[in-house]
């Protein structure tokens, strides 16, 4: 695995939100300097708690927002401040599947329609053969074609989840960001959905960047897992290295918190406690350095960067 | 399962004809079942319903007035020849055998055909038109009602058939009003889709503007312009636009503003879809909601500025029959002929109330806290 080429890379990517207009305006701190690379034909991993700017990550890699700073590389293109009439090639080769299906597809559309619509905008397909890609997409998710004459409300949670990945695959993408695809769904179907994700993956040689705030079913899911904190990532290793020997004190905090099933095997619960900092405010320092139970002075000023410690494995943290 | 009307009951394989044009249809623009339920709610709320037949016949009505209401035969016989005059060109006394060069005047044809037998005429139910004076001996303008004399509404101070102004009157009302709100609707929806799709400069700049733009006293400025120009029907819906346009962007763009934060919308944009998909295809058929709500209050504000300004005299060039005048007309003359302001006073609640009855039942058939939207 370790041979593949890179197909994404990210060098210290900054996204600022503008809040507030004129008085009063303030700044989110969403991303403040992410660097990390997705290998093509792996599963990322990116886990990390509620606002910690993984979906924002995911945005920016796809060039739905304009970066503050830092750049995008897609296999090996500086994608970064591209305008949009030049992206035609990313957005062929890179789609995404939200959370909540339900918002992602326009009520007022048939599935037929939602499915289609990639192949309208960004082929010169004919009708027909836009219809049976449609019936074959539909088919490959465990849907009946029949699903396109049928609106979203009509289906289940699961069964649209499905939908939203038949229009993911539409295109033949090499890259499918899922921003916490199950997340919404039943427990029941999560499973089915993850292994359907898996499955298509394996059939296409498909790259996936798959977040979830799940410890568990990323590490179900992921070749490799980046752990994010308060905007940057603070731990990028294999998936087993993460598991089982987590370097950075957060990452620890993570793993230690998983409730284990075997109660012999507990390990000690550091379980750290305090707030997330704001992201309003600019972060000076480790931003983990408010939680940390071993910081040190060096920790509040300057800011640690991601180093490799070992082969393949790369840690935020000046004690590491 | 839905009924058969699939797109895929038949998928076409390798040489089979591509799906019928229905087949084609039914995929895209088939009325989502979201707005199918509205509608239906909307045909459950009797009043609106009802309201909205009654105001739409009336339209209909209106547009084929000149059957009912009008100078001109419907059907002339003459020397075994038919003749329809209605929507013909003008016939000339002389070719029914009269001794005058100019349009015939049916009402006296009629009588001279029934004398001399060289055929018949039917005359519409008000064989009176809006414009021309009908000077009855011994007797001075206004007359009262009179089925006799087919003025079933009298005639106003110049003897014109009050009926007839009433019905052209509401006509050009109406299709005033349709127009404008057409136009303003059309232009505050792209406008106020776009400030609230981009956002940033290009939003302040037009809110500033629209802003400034708003602070114009509207019906000061027609006045003038109208006092200056005597503006024809088109030039007058024209000027109502310029100002009014603005007013319709506000809900638009702030219901963008919601719907473009939403996934759909980045998933769209993910596929690389163009500004005008998304607006066109995504943002409008979700936001179009409360621009149909305001249509019909829309409609009715026009009706009623329409009135003020001819009421007021800066309306409509004379002698366009108008409301405005017939009101003013009727007020003027309430003692000597109160006909005239219960016919148009009558008229104008009804349309103005039909149409608010309309707005009403919209609006409750259409408001989203009463329907469940699945999130
Ligand atoms: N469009 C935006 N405008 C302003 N602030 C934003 C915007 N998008 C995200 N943020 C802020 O940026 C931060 C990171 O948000 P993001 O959605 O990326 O987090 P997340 O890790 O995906 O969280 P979750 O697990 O809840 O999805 C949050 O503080 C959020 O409020
Ligand atoms: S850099 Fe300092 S504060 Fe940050 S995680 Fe390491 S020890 Fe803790
Ligand atoms: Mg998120």
């Amino acid at each position: 695995m370790n041979e593949a080429r890179t197909i994404i890379e990210t060098r210290g990517l900054v996204q600022h939100f503008a809040q507030g207009r004129f008085f009063g305006r303030s700044v989110v701190h969403a991303l403040n300097g992410v660097s990390l690379t997705v290998r093509e034909g792996e599963t990322l991993g990116l886990v990390g708690e509620t606002g910690c700017g993984k979906s924002t990550l995911a945005r920016a890699v796809m060039r739905l927002y304009n970066p503050t700073g830092g750049q995008v590389f897609f296999d090996g293109i500086d994608v970064t401040r591209l305008p949009e009439r030049k992206l035609k090639f990313l957005r062929r080769s890179m789609q995404i599947v939200f959370q909540d299906p339900a918002d992602s597809m326009n009520p007022r559309l048939p599935v037929g329609y939602i499915v289609e619509e990639p192949l309208i905008i960004q082929t010169r397909m004919t009708d027909r053969e836009r219809r049976e890609r449609v019936a074959e997409l539909l088919t490959d998710v465990g849907l009946d074609p029949s699903a396109s004459m049928r609106y979203p409300h009509e289906f289940s949670g699961g069964q649209r989840q499905r939908i939203a990945i038949a229009r993911a695959l539409a295109l033949k993408p090499r890259v499918i960001v899922c921003d916490e695809p199950v997340s919404a769904l039943d427990v029941s179907v999560q499973s089915q959905v993850l292994n359907l994700l898996l499955s298509l993956q394996k059939a296409h040689g498909l790259t996936l960047l798959f977040i979830s705030h799940a410890l568990g079913v990323v590490r179900h899911m992921s070749d490799r897992v980046a752990v994010m904190y308060l905007g940057t990532v603070a731990e990028l290793a294999d998936s087993k290295a993460i598991y089982e020997s987590p370097r950075h004190p957060y990452t620890k905090a993570l793993i230690a918190a998983i409730p284990s099933t075997d109660p012999t095997a507990r390990k000690d619960r550091r379980q750290y406690s305090g707030e997330v900092p704001s992201p309003l405010v600019k972060p000076v320092g480790c931003p983990f350095k408010s939680n940390c139970p071993i910081k040190v002075a060096r920790c509040e000023t300057e800011k640690p960067e991601l180093r490799e410690l070992a082969p393949g494995h790369q840690v935020a943290c000046h004690l590491a | 399962m839905k009924a058969p009307l699939g797109l895929f009951r038949k998928r076409p394989r390798s040489g089979d004809a591509p799906g019928s044009a229905d087949e084609r249809a039914g995929f895209r623009i088939r009325i989502d079942p979201l707005t199918k339920a509205r509608i239906k709610r909307f045909t459950q709320i009797k009043r609106g319903y009802w309201s909205f037949i009654a105001i739409s016949s009336l339209l209909v009505l209106s547009l084929v007035a000149e059957l009912f209401v009008n100078s001109r035969a419907l059907v002339v016989n003459y020397e075994g020849k038919l003749y329809f005059p209605t929507y013909a060109r003008v016939f000339l006394g002389q070719e029914f055998g009269l001794d005058y060069k100019y349009e015939t005047n049916y009402r006296e044809l009629k009588e001279t055909l029934k004398e001399n037998g060289k055929g018949w005429v039917i005359l519409p139910p008000v064989p009176w038109n809006a414009y021309e004076q009908d000077f009855i001996e011994g007797e001075y303008p206004p007359n009262a009602p009179s089925a006799e004399r087919r003025h079933f509404l009298g005639t106003d101070i110049i003897g014109r058939d009050v009926l007839a102004r009433l019905l052209y009157g509401f006509r050009t009302a109406i299709l005033f009003a349709l127009l404008y709100v057409t136009a303003t609707f059309l232009i505050g929806t792209v406008i106020g889709a776009l400030m609230g799709y981009w956002g940033g400069p290009f939003d302040m700049v037009f809110q500033r503007l629209i802003e400034i733009w708003e602070r114009i006293p509207f019906l000061y400025v027609v006045m003038i312009l109208g006092a200056i120009f005597k503006p024809n029907f088109l030039l007058f819906i024209g000027i109502f636009v310029v100002f009014g346009w603005s007013g319709r962007t506000w809900s638009v763009r702030a219901m963008t503003y919601r719907e473009r934060e939403r996934d759909y919308i980045l998933a769209a944009r993910a596929m690389g879809a163009s500004t005008l998909r998304i607006i066109g295809v995504h943002i409008v058929p979700n936001v179009l909601v409360v621009i149909l709500t305001s249509l019909p209050f829309a409609v009715s504000g026009a009706i009623s500025s329409l009135t003020a300004l001819d009421y007021l005299g800066f309306g409509l060039r004379a002698p366009t029959p108008s409301w405005g005048e017939l009101l003013s007309m009727g007020i003027a003359q309430y003692e000597a002929a109160p006909w005239i302001l219960a016919s148009i006073v009558t008229a104008m609640t009804f349309v103005l109330v039909t149409i608010a009855f309309v707005g009403e039942g919209l609006r409750d058939a259409f408001d989203p806290r009463k329907h469940t939207v699945y999130r």
